[in-house]
C-alpha cells in the first residue's frame, strides 16, 4: 500500500488543479451562486406572466411595456433621474475646491484633512438622513432658527418632498465626489500650473486654463459615480422623502413587499440596473476618451 | 492693495473649503446635541443636558436589534475576508488568460445597485425554496456576497506592494510554505487584511438596501428598525441609538488601528 501510493503520487501531482484555480474557486462559486444566479433569476422573474396574485409560468414583456408607457411609472424614473442630476451637480460643483485644496496642500495637516472627508462616511447613512431630518423638519433647527429671528411666520416646508431628499444625497453623496476629484486632480503636474504662472498668468487665470481643464476626466468620473449612486439610493429617499414621493428604489420595494407583484419589481429593478450600467459604460467611454486627447 | 488681490483667491478658496467641511460635519454635530438635549425638539443654543435619551435608547427594542447588527456585522467581516484573502492571492500573485474578466467579475458586487441585489436574493432564496433561510442566515449569505469585493481590493493592494525577497529569504532558511504565510507574508499584509475586515464590518453594520429584504419580524437590524420606527415617530431616542452605532463603529476602528495600523494604509500614499 505504502508503495502504491508513493507510486501514485506523481501522476497526482501532474493531475492536480492549478493553484490559481483552487484560490479563486471559493469567492467565485460564492458569488456564482449568492449573487450571479440570483440576479439571473430576476431576469428571468421580470419576465413571467403575474395573474390574481401569482406568478404564472409564462413568457410575457407586459411588465416592461407597462413600465415603458404608463406616464405614472415614467414619472417615477423621471423624477428619480431628475433628483440624481441635481444632486450629481451639487455634489461635483462643491466637491470640486475640496479636492483641489486636499491635492495641492503640502500642509503636515493633510492625511488628517482627508480622514475629515471620509469620517462621515463611518455613521450610516441613516444616522445621516436623522440629523437632517432634525435639521430640515416644520419645528427643526433652520425653521426654528429663522422663526425665532422673524424671517419667517410659517415654517418653510424643507423636507417629506424632493427639496430635502436633494439635501441629504448631496451631502451623503460628497466624500465619493471629493475622492473621485481628488484623484484626478493630483495626477495632474503641479509644473504645468507654475509654468503658467511663471509666464504671468493669475491664480485665477492659471485655474481656468491649466487646472480646470485637465482634470475634465475626475469632473465626469465624480459626476456620473454620484449620478449612479443618486438614482439607485433607497434610504435617503425613504427617510427625507417620506409619503409625498417617490423613486426608483422606494417604487420597487412598494412593488415587492406591499404590492407583491414580484415580476414588475423584478423588471423595475433590471430598468434601475440598466440605468447604472449605461451611466457607468457613457463614464468609462467618456473619461478614456477626454484623458486620451489631454496626453 | 496688489498684496490683498493676490492672495485673495486663495483666502476666498479656505474660506469656502472650510464651510463645506462644517456642512459634512453639520448632521452629525446636530444629532450629538439632540442625543444630549432634554426636550422633544433641539433647543440652539443647547439650554440643559440629559442622558433620559440613552436610557430609552437601551431598551430591550433596541437593543435586541443591536445584537443583531454586531453578530451580523462580525461574521460577514470573516466571511468576507475568508472567501476575499485566497482571491486576492490568485489575482495579485497568478498570471493567466481572463484575469482582468475574473477580476471584473468579483468586485462587480460594489457597482451593481445594492437595492437589485437585495431583491434579486430575495427571489432566489424564494424560488429556491429556501424560505427558511429568511433572516439571520440570509442576511449572512447576502452581506457576504456584497462585502467580499471590499476584501479582495484591500488584501489586492496590500500584495501589490510586497517584497518577495522576504519570503525567499523565509524559504531559502528552511520555513515551509504554510510557516513563511503564518510568519512573513500574513503580518506583512495585516494593514490590508484588517482594512479588508473593518470596510466588511462597516458596509455590514450600516447596510439597509440588501437587509431590507432580508430581515424577518423578531431578527431585525438596526438600521431597518430604525427605518421601520421613523415611518411613524421620531424622537430624541433615536438620536441616542445611532450615536450609540456610531460608539460600536469607532471601537472597531480603533481596534483595527492599534492591532495593525490600517489608517495609514486608508489615508497614506
Amino acid at each position: 500500500m505504502e508503495e502504491g501510493d508513493r507510486a501514485l503520487r506523481p501522476a497526482w501531482r501532474e493531475r492536480r488543479l492549478p493553484a490559481v484555480l483552487v484560490l479563486l474557486a471559493p469567492s467565485l462559486i460564492y458569488l456564482l451562486v449568492l449573487f450571479f444566479v440570483p440576479l439571473g433569476i430576476l431576469a428571468a422573474v421580470s419576465v413571467l406572466k403575474f395573474h390574481n396574485g401569482l406568478i404564472v409560468r409564462e413568457l410575457t414583456l407586459e411588465h416592461y411595456v407597462k413600465f415603458l408607457t404608463d406616464p405614472f411609472y415614467l414619472g417615477i424614473m423621471w423624477n428619480t433621474l431628475r433628483v440624481a442630476l441635481i444632486v450629481s451637480a451639487v455634489t461635483t460643483l462643491l466637491g470640486y475646491p475640496v479636492a483641489y485644496v486636499l491635492a495641492r496642500t503640502r500642509s503636515r495637516w493633510k492625511g488628517l484633512l482627508i480622514a475629515l472627508v471620509l469620517a462621515p462616511e463611518l455613521s450610516g447613512v441613516v444616522l445621516r438622513t436623522y440629523g437632517w431630518l432634525v435639521i430640515l423638519e416644520d419645528r427643526g433647527v433652520i425653521n426654528t432658527l429663522l422663526r425665532s429671528w422673524g424671517v419667517i411666520a410659517e415654517p418653510i416646508r424643507l423636507v417629506h418632498n424632493y427639496t430635502g431628499v436633494i439635501i441629504g444625497l448631496s451631502h451623503v453623496l460628497l466624500p465619493f465626489a471629493i475622492l473621485a476629484l481628488m484623484a484626478s486632480i493630483q495626477a495632474i503636474d503641479p509644473t504645468l500650473e507654475q509654468a503658467a504662472m511663471n509666464l504671468g498668468a493669475g491664480r485665477v487665470r492659471t485655474f481656468l486654463r491649466i487646472t480646470l481643464p485637465l482634470s475634465a476626466p475626475g469632473v465626469l468620473g465624480a459626476f456620473f459615480l454620484t449620478f449612479s449612486l443618486s438614482a439607485s439610493a433607497y434610504a435617503t429617499p425613504a427617510i427625507l422623502g417620506g409619503k409625498g414621493v417617490e423613486v426608483m428604489a422606494t417604487m420597487i420595494y412598494t412593488q415587492l413587499l406591499y404590492i407583491l407583484n414580484w415580476p414588475f419589481a423584478a423588471a423595475l429593478s433590471v430598468a434601475l440596473m440598466a440605468v447604472v450600467l449605461v451611466t457607468m459604460f457613457a463614464s468609462a467611454r467618456l473619461v478614456g476618451r477626454m484623458s486620451g486627447v489631454f496626453q | 492693495m496688489s498684496q490683498l488681490k493676490r492672495h485673495l483667491p486663495r483666502w476666498g478658496l479656505l474660506a469656502v473649503v472650510g464651510i463645506i467641511y462644517a456642512y459634512m460635519f453639520l448632521p452629525i454635530t446636530v444629532v450629538v446635541l439632540t442625543s444630549l438635549n432634554p426636550g422633544q425638539y433641539l433647543q440652539l443654543p443647547p439650554r440643559g443636558f440629559s442622558l433620559r435619551w440613552y436610557a430609552a435608547a437601551l431598551s430591550p427594542d433596541w437593543l435586541e436589534p443591536f445584537r443583531v447588527s454586531l453578530m451580523l456585522a462580525l461574521l460577514t467581516s470573516a466571511a468576507a475576508t475568508a472567501l476575499g484573502l485566497p482571491a486576492a492571492f490568485g489575482l495579485v500573485r497568478h498570471r493567466f488568460r481572463g484575469r482582468e474578466a475574473i477580476n471584473a467579475l468579483l468586485l462587480s458586487p460594489i457597482s451593481l445597485p445594492a437595492i437589485v441585489s437585495g431583491v434579486a436574493i430575495l427571489q432566489f432564496l424564494s424560488l429556491a425554496g429556501l424560505q427558511g433561510l429568511i433572516g439571520f442566515n440570509a442576511l449572512v449569505l447576502a452581506h457576504a456576497a456584497i462585502t467580499v469585493p471590499y476584501a479582495i481590493r484591500t488584501i489586492a493592494i496590500s500584495l501589490h506592494g510586497f517584497d518577495r525577497s522576504l519570503e525567499q529569504a523565509a524559504a531559502n532558511l528552511g520555513a515551509s510554505p504554510w510557516r513563511t504565510l503564518r510568519h512573513v507574508t500574513l503580518p506583512l499584509i495585516k494593514p490590508g487584511l484588517f482594512a479588508g475586515m473593518v470596510f466588511a464590518f462597516i458596509v455590514s453594520f450600516n447596510n439597509v438596501p440588501v437587509s431590507l429584504f432580508l430581515v424577518r419580524p423578531g431578527m431585525i437590524t438596526l438600521p431597518i428598525r430604525i427605518l421601520n420606527y421613523l415611518e411613524y415617530r421620531f424622537d430624541p431616542s433615536l438620536a441616542a441609538v445611532n450615536m450609540l452605532s456610531l460608539v460600536v463603529i469607532l471601537i472597531i476602528v480603533a481596534a483595527a488601528e492599534r492591532a495593525a495600523g490600517f489608517t495609514k494604509f486608508v489615508y497614506g500614499r
